[in-house]
Parts: structure tokens; C-alpha cells; sequence
């Protein structure tokens, strides 16, 4: 029976989870949510709105950088990209959440 | 749905010069979303808000904004220390360093710095582990390391220029003593919470 989709990820999970989707390549808020659902293969609902308080506090602290284009009928679009800074904290955070799940994986299964 | 979110965004207690940005981006992705059939959208607004209102509210004070205020308030307690070196005007030369140092802090800057402290750690370039420098800690920093520096350089020139006498900046000790035990108090509390 295939479990139902989570929509709560935890807080530090989130930016660990969007860290390491824009490692990938820019991507703009929306696209952001369709790639992580997509990649959690039906697993978690993004709560989109949520993204957004994410992506803001890592450009305050310098991790992602936005830019603004267009989107297809020209309204702007803010696309968000890893600094070098980011690309640090996509590497340690995902080491971090990896050793947090090796080590619930040893003791709940 | 574009109303809905301009009353939305109108509403929020965020910095004036982010209601525009937050706005672009929730019609996008709402007008993303519509286009793509994707009836979920952004969901429940008002669940938004607190977590909006926190994050924007940060931006009114961009590291840069810290780092002119760190400046100017260093430069004056360079000149106030430079001032106060006789024994009678020490207590008036420490008061006004923390005057000058909390008067040209940025807004809530106590409540910024915990944040700051209290925020996941980022792999540096030199430790495993290091800290986010904000805007707050780029205060307490430039704060703490601009006036000593400034006045070596007083003390160099005027040795150029023949004055060979120093005297001992008493008034100092309170921002070069005062600062850090407020970083390291701050940062203890921030590693306990994170421990609990």
C-alpha cells in the first residue's frame, strides 16, 4: 500500500531539500516545488508557500541569489541560484541530514 | 487571485521595499500553478504569514547596512577613546562608547544576533563547521575590531610627527571587554537551546 504523502517537512530538512535541488541548476519558486515533489516521488506535497520564507532566509544568508527574468506572458519571474556559499552549505547539510537518517535508519528499523 | 494576494501582501508587517518582491513572486507561482492545472496553488495564505513576516522583517538590515553602521559607530568610539585618555574623563569616555555602540546598532540588534547565532551551521572554507556572519555579527565584529586599529594608526602617525607619548585608552576596555562577553554569553545560550 503506498503511504500517503507527508506535507510537513522539518525546517532544516526543507533547506537541505532546496539546497540540493539548486545544486541542480536555477530554478524559479514553482518549478522549485514541482522538482522536489517529483523527486520525492509522490512521497511529500510540498506545502508551496512555504518555500518561499525557506529561499529568503538563504539569500539573507547568502547562500542562493535571485534574478529577476520573465516568466511566458512577461510577468517577472524570480529565479534563484546557489553562491558559492551555498554550494558549502548544499555539501555539509546534506552530509548532515544523510548521518541524521543512517543513524534513525540503525535505530528504528 | 491577484487581488487576494495584493491584499495579502498589502497586509503584511514586512519593510516596504519587500512587499513588491513577495508579490511577484506569489503571482508567479500561483499564475504557474494555474497554468499547469495544479488546483493546490499556494495554499492557505494567512499559514504563511508568520514565517513570512519573520524572514522579510530581516532584510531592513542588509550585512552592508551593518557594516556602514559598524563604521562610523567604530570611528567615533575611535575618536571618543582618543579623547578620553585622562583620568578624570574615563567614566565619561565609557559611557559614551556604549552610547555611541547601542545608539548605531542596527534595530533589534540583540534579537538579530540570536538569531544569528542560533542559525544551522555552514561549512566555512577554513573550519568543517562555521557561522553565518548576519548583519548583526558584521556589526559586533567591525564594532570590536575597527577602533583599535584606527587608533594604532593615530598613535603611528603622531609617532611620525614626534608625539611619543601614549597614553592608556581606559574607555576602550569597555567596548574591547563589553563586546565579546555579549558575543560569547549569546553564543552559550544559542548552543544550550540548540542542545535541549
Amino acid at each position: 500500500m503506498a503511504r500517503p504523502a507527508r506535507d510537513v517537512v522539518p525546517r532544516g530538512a526543507l533547506r537541505a531539500l532546496v539546497l540540493a535541488v539548486l545544486a541542480e541548476g536555477p530554478l524559479h519558486g514553482y518549478a522549485l516545488a514541482r522538482r522536489l515533489e517529483d523527486r520525492a516521488r509522490g512521497a511529500l506535497k510540498i506545502r508551496d508557500g512555504s518555500l518561499y520564507p525557506a529561499l529568503h532566509e538563504l539569500e539573507l544568508e547568502g547562500a542562493v541569489a535571485p534574478a529577476w527574468t520573465r516568466g511566458p506572458d512577461g510577468r517577472r519571474r524570480r529565479v534563484y541560484s546557489l553562491t558559492r556559499t551555498g554550494r558549502r552549505a548544499a555539501k555539509g547539510e546534506r552530509a548532515e541530514w544523510l548521518a541524521v537518517a543512517d543513524m534513525l535508519q540503525a535505530l528504528l528499523a | 487571485m491577484r487581488e487576494e494576494l495584493e491584499r495579502f501582501v498589502a497586509s503584511l508587517r514586512i519593510p516596504a521595499e519587500r512587499k513588491p518582491i513577495v508579490l511577484a513572486e506569489l503571482v508567479d507561482h500561483a499564475q504557474s500553478a494555474s497554468d499547469a492545472g495544479d488546483g493546490a496553488g499556494l495554499g492557505d495564505l494567512e499559514a504563511l504569514r508568520p514565517s513570512l513576516e519573520a524572514v522579510e522583517t530581516a532584510f531592513r538590515y542588509s550585512r552592508r547596512r551593518a557594516l556602514a553602521r559598524g563604521v562610523v559607530a567604530a570611528l567615533l568610539v575611535a575618536l571618543v577613546v582618543d579623547r578620553t585618555t585622562a583620568a578624570s574623563l574615563v567614566a565619561v569616555g565609557a559611557a559614551l562608547v556604549l552610547a555611541i555602540v547601542a545608539l548605531l546598532a542596527p534595530p533589534h540588534a540583540l534579537a538579530l544576533l540570536r538569531g544569528e547565532l542560533r542559525a544551522p551551521p555552514v561549512p566555512g572554507r577554513l573550519l568543517r563547521r562555521g557561522i553565518a556572519i548576519g548583519p548583526a555579527l558584521t556589526y559586533a565584529l567591525i564594532v570590536l575590531g575597527v577602533p583599535p586599529v584606527t587608533w594604532t594608526c593615530v598613535i603611528v602617525v603622531r609617532g611620525f610627527a614626534g608625539d611619543l607619548e601614549v597614553d592608556t585608552p581606559w574607555s576602550a576596555f569597555v567596548a574591547i571587554v563589553g563586546v565579546p562577553l555579549l558575543l560569547a554569553v549569546e553564543a552559550i545560550r544559542a548552543r544550550r537551546a540548540a542542545e535541549a
